[in-house]
């Protein structure tokens, strides 16, 4: 049974296509097919992570919610752009680059039939393992749309007052709407922080699983969006982090 | 910086050493010039006329001018020895020239030559210095950083500074936030003392406070004095010191039997020069004798370099505390009411309603197509 997975946050910043680019290259090199559907039109960074080029794209997610193709024509298998060959495949359905005011973004209720069904077609047609989606962040209906059609929503925070203010309303917000499964993931923690002690704080404060306290280094920053940490330091503690996080979220 | 060779600060700057063989060099150069040149002036002399003589005697005009061949040799060597005599003189004006421009270069060479085996002692002395810090001081700054248990810490700062200064005791001193010195470590080891630390006995001693109660600087306290001024002070004897006040000092060695002599006070300061605390270590004992002597001065200097690494650890320690506290407020700004508030507003309206409706939808239909796959 293919899993839904939704990388959301309160913040633009905390490492949401950071992450999710990372799960699906490590679930791909373990032999699994994955595809990443890109939501978040305010700032695109996913294609960049798999070196697919804007005029590459024939069709973005945008254009699906157009109504100007099918899911699968903006699905590119992007498993031939790194640097290494995979076990798996990973597909990518790009957020539209080009203009942001023209483009369709997810905006009322009834997009989310329209979202659930683009997602069981992807799944059905490309025999996907795992479906993973890079949200808008916050609490804006684009955000809360997408939100209906996961079976498990990984919630990014960094610490900061903001993002324990912010993701607090959005974990209880969250919670109306039925999501299966609900994770905590901390990124950029500082490393002079006692990590068991984040997560059971964490834990403590929103009531929920934490899936990982990662710690912010400076070679995730240093590859500034452009490459894949996991498949850069393969044998790097971060990496083994994020698989461990990767097997938790589809197992 | 530009180089100007010719101020005499510029020169006066060299050392001997440099200068000696800047004026050997000159002499040598000159000697190899002269030598060269009469070398040269030789040499064409004897071939021209011995080519004459021996080759072609008839044709050539010097030939003739000479009455025989005994003649030429002697013109010879005449050349010879007048070349000779030209060289001497050449290399003693190049050595009174080279004598001259070290004096030049240099005024006063005696002077240099004292500072030359002045300079071989302080070497030693150097080098002794720097294989301390390198054997001693800096694995103890090791030491320090890897301990995680304050107490320990800050006994371990006074315990090594002691040991390594051969003191018979010596208080370690905190520096409040409303500017007191805390006593936070006390050992004696003669008077079988261990207060704070690790040793479970608390210290009753009254902080020392660095202002009076009018906000006066408490400059008569040594430990205050250096906790103000930022400046080690090194004493010999603090009954004949003059300038402070050792009252509190007499009182301990006249309820105690004891004689606090010599005092070496040391303040911890931080990379912002803020003196975060400070080190005394009393009664240094000659390692010999056993006898209480005074702190030498390059105990002081090593003291002060183990004193700096010892601040590095206590900051580094403060640090991490106060990070450790950071993350147990930052949980805590949650602002509940703000939070309902925020969550209400959103729940509330119709779009939200809408869509929860359109969720359950999916999550039932996915379940139930789920149920039917498996099925
Ligand atoms: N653990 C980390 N340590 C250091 N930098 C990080 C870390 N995670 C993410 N970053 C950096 O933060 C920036 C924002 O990350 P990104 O994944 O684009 O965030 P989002 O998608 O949530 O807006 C990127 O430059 C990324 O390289
Ligand atoms: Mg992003």
């Amino acid at each position: 049974m293919s899993k839904t997975i939704l990388i959301h946050s309160f913040r633009h910043g905390v490492g949401r296509s950071t992450i999710a680019a990372n799960l699906a290259f490590l679930l791909a090199s373990e032999g699994q097919r994955v595809a990443i559907i890109d939501t978040s039109t305010k700032a695109p960074a996913t294609h960049l992570l798999f070196g697919l080029k804007e005029d590459d794209m024939a069709y973005s997610f945008n254009d699906y919610l157009l109504g100007q193709c099918d899911i699968q024509q903006a699905a590119h298998n992007v498993t031939g752009h790194l640097k290494e060959s995979l076990k798996g495949q990973i597909f990518l359905v790009p957020a539209n680059t080009k203009s942001e005011k023209t483009a369709r973004q997810l905006n009322d209720a009834q997009d989310a039939l329209l979202l659930n069904t683009g997602c069981q077609t992807l799944i059905d047609s490309l025999g996907l393992d795992a479906l993973l989606i890079d949200t808008q962040p916050g609490v804006s209906e684009t955000a809360l749309v997408a939100i209906t059609v996961a079976d498990t929503l990984v919630m990014i925070l960094g610490l900061s007052k903001q993002d324990y203010q912010g993701t607090g309303v959005t974990m209880d917000v969250v919670r109306q709407l039925d999501v299966p499964r609900v994770v905590l993931i901390v990124n950029e923690a500082p490393t002079a922080f006692d990590f068991d002690e984040i997560e059971t704080k964490m834990e403590q404060t929103y009531n929920c699983e934490v899936v990982a306290v990662l710690p912010h280094l400076d070679e995730v920053m240093a590859l500034a969006n452009k490459d894949i940490f996991a498949l850069r330091y393969p044998n790097h503690s971060l990496t083994t982090q994020l698989r461990k996080a990767a097997i938790n979220l589809t197992s | 910086m530009s180089k100007n060779f010719f101020s005499t600060q510029y020169w006066g700057r060299l050392s001997i050493t440099t200068k000696f063989t800047l004026a050997v060099v000159v002499l040598l150069a000159l000697v190899a010039l002269m030598a060269l040149t009469s070398f040269l002036a030789l040499t064409s002399v004897r071939r021209q006329t011995e080519a004459v003589l021996l080759t072609n005697p008839q044709s050539s005009q010097p030939a003739l001018e000479m009455a025989d061949i005994e003649d030429a040799r002697r013109q010879i060597n005449q050349t010879g020895q007048s070349a000779t005599t030209v060289l001497l003189v050449t290399i003693a004006v190049t050595v009174i020239l080279a004598f001259f421009i070290v004096l030049l270069l240099n005024k006063s060479i005696t002077r240099n030559i004292n500072r030359l085996t002045n300079a071989a002692t302080q070497l030693q002395e150097e080098k002794k210095r720097s294989d301390n810090l390198l054997n001693v001081v800096i694995p103890i700054g090791v030491a320090l950083s890897a301990e995680q248990n304050f107490d320990r810490l800050l006994e371990k700062i006074l315990l090594e500074a002691k040991s390594f200064c051969h003191a018979d005791a010596g208080t370690l001193y905190l520096r409040t936030e409303n500017d007191n010195l805390n006593f936070v470590i006390v050992r004696n080891d003669s008077l079988n003392i261990a207060m704070g630390g690790t040793s479970g006995n608390s210290i009753d001693f009254p902080p020392v406070p660095l202002f009076n109660t009018t906000g006066k600087p408490n400059h008569s306290n040594v430990a205050a004095h250096v906790a103000l001024t930022g400046d080690s002070i090194n004493i010999p004897d603090a009954y004949r010191a003059e300038g402070f006040n050792f009252s509190g000092t007499k009182d301990f060695d006249q309820t105690t039997g004891y004689r606090s002599t010599s005092f070496l006070t040391i303040p911890l300061k931080n990379a912002r020069n803020y003196v975060v605390g400070v080190l005394q270590l009393i009664n240094a004992l000659d390692q010999n004798t056993g006898q209480i002597v005074a702190f030498s001065q390059s105990l002081e200097q090593i003291a002060a370099s183990l004193s700096s690494l010892a601040t590095v650890a206590l900051e580094a320690y403060i640090r991490e505390q106060n990070l450790r506290q950071e993350i147990q407020q930052l949980r805590i700004e949650i602002d509940e009411v703000k939070r309902q508030r925020q969550v209400t507003e959103i729940v509330e309206t119709d779009f939200f309603q809408d869509l929860q409706a359109k969720a359950r939808n999916i999550r039932r239909r996915g379940r139930s197509s789920r149920l039917e796959e498996s099925e």
